[in-house]
């Protein structure tokens, strides 16, 4: 972002502050991709990254008084979406408290009795929907880590923060969505 | 690099997780050893897959009603004021009860103590003076003891040879006592007054 777009965020920011509507507006559609993105890739449902991108944009509204310049505002809004969206996808794990499929053993064994070559031939279709419905077997924490941290490329140290746990457990988080995605993918198991 | 590379360190890699040395060190092995490679590229593909996952477009409408939304929510300026008297209100509502809950206390305990002393209750009497159980203290400014006129009789009898003069110092007496002055001033006046009588004599 260059020197001018962080004076125009500042004026945005400050007349937003002051509750100009527009400016306020003006400066959440300069973000719109950033929230959008996160709030999609996180919970997958385009209804659902709607009501995030609405809870986040009210957040924000709200929260501009505390805004402090010295930090990057689309860090800040990063995190303001990150957090509303881990807040949906806690809240709807809790209301949707079920076994995974994946951890299962049903599961495993339907899907072990399906031949290597087989699942390899998967149309990109098929495949696609195979990993957008893994996707969404990830555990809050494991879909908010990968997403930040490969979409987004945050690093460690603020998906910690953002998680509330240490960079270990990020790092641990990563690896068990990895590692998810990859029997999805019939990669053949990495060791 | 002997062994192989861990799962982890393949997704260190494709992650960007590691430092720069275990990245030199992970390459180096990559580029020698071919097994290790294929697995990389797995991994690789995980993520190309990710990158394959369709974000459809924001409706710019939507965006708007949703932008449109969080602005009719309450001003910050406003937010920020009611926050502010939420604050204090809370604060009141944290601590005036307790006060409050407190000062009930005390006056009850207060009073309570106050009736059970008033209707001669043993609990009552624990709040009584101790001086009141004892011998009566001379208080500086005050008269050490209470003379009744019976008293201050036999006292002048005994020091003038008749009736008549004691009646009459009695007198004398008790109207320099009644003077407001004299009583409420002089500590001594019994002594004094005992003390003209014997000038006069």
């Amino acid at each position: 972002m260059s020197f001018s777009d962080n004076t125009t965020d500042e004026i945005l920011i400050e007349k937003a502050r002051h509750s100009s509507e527009e400016s306020f507006s003006i400066l959440m559609t300069k973000y719109r991709p950033l929230v959008w993105g996160i709030a999609f890739r996180m919970c997958l449902n385009e209804e659902d990254a709607y009501d995030i991108c609405q809870e986040t944009a009210i957040r924000v509204w709200r929260s501009l008084p505390h805004y402090r310049s010295e930090n990057k505002f689309s860090s800040w809004l990063r995190a303001i979406v990150s957090n509303e969206t881990l807040r949906w996808l806690k809240r709807y794990v809790k209301g949707n408290e079920k076994v995974s499929l994946d951890e299962s053993p049903e599961f495993m064994e339907e899907l072990g009795s399906v031949e290597p070559n087989v699942r390899e031939n998967l149309d990109r279709e098929e495949r696609l929907e195979i990993i957008l419905c893994e996707m969404k077997r990830l555990s809050p924490q494991q879909r908010t880590a990968l997403t930040l941290r490969y979409f987004e490329g945050l690093p460690l140290s603020e998906i910690a923060e953002l998680l509330e746990c240490s960079e270990g457990s990020v790092k641990q988080h990563l690896y068990r969505a990895m590692d998810r995605l990859k029997h999805i993918l019939c990669v053949k198991e990495v060791r | 690099m002997k062994d192989h590379l861990s799962r982890e360190n393949f997704y260190e890699l494709v992650l960007d997780m590691c430092s720069e040395d275990d990245r030199i060190a992970f390459t180096s092995h990559l580029n020698a050893c071919e097994e290790c490679r294929r697995k990389m590229e797995e991994s690789q593909e995980i993520l190309k897959y990710l990158d394959t996952l369709p974000v459809p477009e924001c409706s710019e409408k939507r965006w708007d009603e949703v932008v449109k939304n969080a602005a009719g929510q309450s001003a910050p300026e406003d937010l920020a004021l009611q926050k502010a008297k939420k604050a204090g209100l809370s604060f009141a509502v944290k601590w005036m009860w307790r006060f409050a809950v407190l000062i009930l206390v005390f006056s009850f305990g207060y009073f309570a103590g106050m009736s059970h002393k008033a209707a001669g209750i043993p609990g009552g009497e624990i709040s009584r003076p101790i001086e009141s159980e004892s011998q009566p203290v001379p208080i500086p400014g005050k008269s050490s003891f209470e003379e009744t006129p019976a008293d201050q009789y036999f006292l002048i009898q005994s020091l003038v040879p008749s009736d008549e003069d004691a009646t009459f110092f009695q007198t004398l007496r008790f109207d320099y006592i009644s003077k407001p002055t004299i009583k409420e001033n002089d500590a001594t006046t019994g002594e004094t007054i005992n003390n003209a009588i014997f000038e006069a004599i």
